[in-house]
């Protein structure tokens, strides 16, 4: 009995153990909204301590505010029609913290990266500005957007 | 053209307006969609625009419309703006209530609750100064107090100036609903009357808001509805304050002090606006209000709550339930539950139906008094 | 400028102002009774016309005690054979008074009435 338990909460595990980024954007004047995409490519290794990654990306056009309209608003924005990804490359990371390069509308620009990791997954943040990525300033019937942008990834550790 | 418009405003009534629980939506701000910062009263471009493209549903629009479309038409007369000073909006809202449905002493009345027009001059980047004008019908008072004269059914509910010395800090000045508590849809909350804070309370004053990445506010200094004669004109002040926790949820206090020539008013409360994320939240305020009559020195202290959740199951479509408390006089026994659930349904923007049912008890160890049951079925249309 | 003071004034002229407070003076106001009239039947007067008035408008003239005995809604000295108490606590069918949408008189206020009329 309990190694069929212990069983099914692996395989419950290894189902649910699930790659997800996630940008949080905070409007002006008031509330925020996040786009949302599970469809992760890319694989976080373990090499020793450190926590290494080549290259982990996102089609922008599957990152999903909630707002169909948002959605196709936020894609144009970041010019998915030219830039269609958005890569995490080169990363490393030890001890909760790490770097690595973000680019975004074809600017490449280094982050630095804060981490936890759970049962085998990682939880990332890290901040960063819209304007350092060439991204004009957004807004929609008066309502904008802040430049301070905060991305969370969240992938299995293999 | 135009008479198929004009038969449209006739015939149709019906309005989608924001409200406090599309902080489910993570709008935790009013400013975001409406004029007047704390809400209630018209919808700016973007109101409309989420209106049209996340509050209501598209059934009644073609296929071929695309969002971008819906976005474009939710103009006044589905038109978009063709300059940036001036907005209107007309608003017509009827409904039948049905007291003891089904029951012996079933009673149905059918009442014209809102029929009016709105004007809105604005002016600067990021409309930092406005003008909004409100005047319609209202219907007569169903229930009166013996000595009250009987009353005109027009009225003005807003007419304010306001000005923003940053997209985050304005001052408005007029008549205006008071800054207090939550501004829930249901006029008939106790959360509402009890602190005088109901469809028909609004005042003439001067009002400050502000709004950070955490705390958002206000304070309002007023001296009653100058339409009114002076001794009945509560003057005083309140104050909203709310706190932004984990990004997406608010916390609130707030604050009533006011008073005429025969009693004095004050009020206070906590709230909770709370986003369950995908269009769904949860409300609750829970406040006391002590009155105090000037003529026999008397004090009254009354508690009320509110809880009310709203459930988002699919674009146009919210499944709410209303649990309210009152007890008029902290030192009796009595009390009143009053439980309301209700749908609400945006076929289309520009159209609301909805049903209510709400069942009133009192409770109390001498009290012999049956349930009360209300059916309110509501259309609500607006272009 | 002008213009906009000219359409807050116009906007104020016109209208409803029924609110909240528009049943303050009649409800609150001082009342006069006639020399005599006891704090016990001042302090009912008010309650009764705070609660009853909205349908027994008939009763407001009443404003000493005779008058309600003389109306037959009060027998000082047996609450239970004066319909002005029996009528409000556990009057089962068709209910207490307040009837139909009007809140139920709260304890307090009637314990009051009690005072008055004795028990």
């Amino acid at each position: 009995m309990k190694l069929l338990v212990t069983l099914l909460s692996l395989i419950s595990f290894s189902v649910f153990a699930q790659s997800s980024i996630t940008v949080n954007v905070t409007l002006s004047p008031s509330g925020s909204f996040q786009a949302t995409s599970t469809k992760v490519k890319g694989n976080l290794k373990k090499n020793g301590d450190m926590i290494e990654a080549d290259k982990i990306q996102v089609m922008i056009e599957s990152l999903k505010t909630g707002i169909e309209l948002r959605d196709e608003h936020f894609a144009k924005h970041l010019n998915y029609g030219t830039h269609p990804k958005a890569v995490i490359s080169g990363l490393k990371a030890q001890n909760g913290k790490g770097t690595a390069q973000l680019e975004v509308n074809g600017v490449s620009k280094p982050v630095s990266i804060n981490y936890e990791l759970k049962d085998g997954q990682v939880k990332a943040n890290f901040k960063v500005k819209a304007s350092d990525f060439k991204l004009a300033k957004a807004q929609y019937l008066g309502v904008g957007v802040e430049d301070d942008v905060v991305i969370n990834v969240e992938m299995p550790l293999k | 053209m135009n008479k198929f418009l004009f038969l449209f405003f006739i015939i149709l009534p019906g309005l989608a307006w924001s409200y406090p629980n599309y902080i489910g939506h993570s709008y935790t701000s009013c400013l975001n969609c409406h004029y007047n910062p704390f809400g209630n009263g018209p919808v700016n471009d973007y109101g409309r625009a989420v209106s049209a493209t996340l509050i209501s549903a598209r059934w009644l629009y073609p296929k071929t419309w695309t969002e971008e479309d819906l976005a474009e038409k939710s103009g006044f007369l589905f038109r978009k703006p063709k300059q940036d000073w001036f907005r209107t909006q007309v608003n017509y809202r009827r409904f039948r209530l049905t007291r003891n449905p089904g029951g012996k002493n079933q009673t149905e009345l059918w009442i014209t609750m809102q029929a009016d027009a709105r004007a809105i001059l604005k002016f600067g980047e990021n409309d930092r100064f406005i003008a909004v004008f409100n005047h319609g019908y209202a219907p007569a008072p169903m229930s009166k107090v013996s000595g009250v004269p009987d009353e005109d059914t027009w009225r003005s509910r807003e007419h304010y100036v306001g000005y923003k010395f940053t997209p985050k800090f304005g001052v408005y000045a007029g008549l205006m609903d008071k800054v207090y508590g939550v501004r829930v849809v249901e006029h008939i909350a106790f959360s509402r009357t009890f602190p005088q804070v109901a469809q028909n309370d609004q005042t003439h004053g001067v009002m400050a808001h502000f709004l950070n990445e955490n705390w958002e506010g206000g304070v309002h200094g007023f001296v009653g509805n100058l339409a009114q004669k002076e001794d009945l004109r509560m003057k005083g002040g309140s104050t909203m304050i709310e706190r932004t926790v984990g990004g997406i949820h608010r916390l609130g206090f707030s604050y009533l002090n006011s008073s005429n020539l025969y009693n004095s008013l004050q009020s206070y409360a906590v709230h909770a606006r709370l986003n369950l994320k995908e269009g769904s939240s949860v409300i609750a305020e829970v406040g006391q209000t002590s009155k105090n009559i000037t003529a026999t020195k008397e004090k009254i202290d009354s508690r009320y709550g509110l809880l009310q959740t709203y459930l988002r199951p699919t674009r146009g479509v919210y499944v709410f339930n209303n649990i309210e408390y009152a007890k008029a006089d902290l030192t009796d026994d009595n009390y009143i539950v009053r439980w309301g659930p209700g749908v609400q349904i945006f076929p289309a923007q520009r159209i609301e139906f909805r049903g209510d049912i709400y069942n009133t008890r009192v409770f109390g160890p001498e009290t012999s008094v049956p349930d009360s049951w209300t059916l309110l079925l509501q259309t609500h249309l607006w272009l | 400028m002008k213009l906009l003071g000219l359409v807050f004034i116009l906007l104020i002229a016109s209208c409803q102002d029924y609110n909240s407070n528009s049943a303050d003076e009649s409800r609150y106001e001082e009342i006069s009774f006639p020399p005599g009239a006891s704090a016990e039947l001042q302090a009912s007067y008010r309650i009764i016309k705070d609660r009853c008035f909205v349908c027994h408008s008939e009763w407001s003239s009443y404003k000493t005690d005779q008058q309600w005995v003389d109306a037959g809604l009060v027998d000082f000295g047996q609450a239970s054979n004066s319909s002005l108490i029996y009528r409000l606590k556990n009057f089962s069918p068709p209910g207490d008074m307040p009837t139909g949408a009007y809140p139920t008189m709260p304890n307090s206020e009637y314990q009051k009435l009690l005072d008055w009329v004795g028990p």
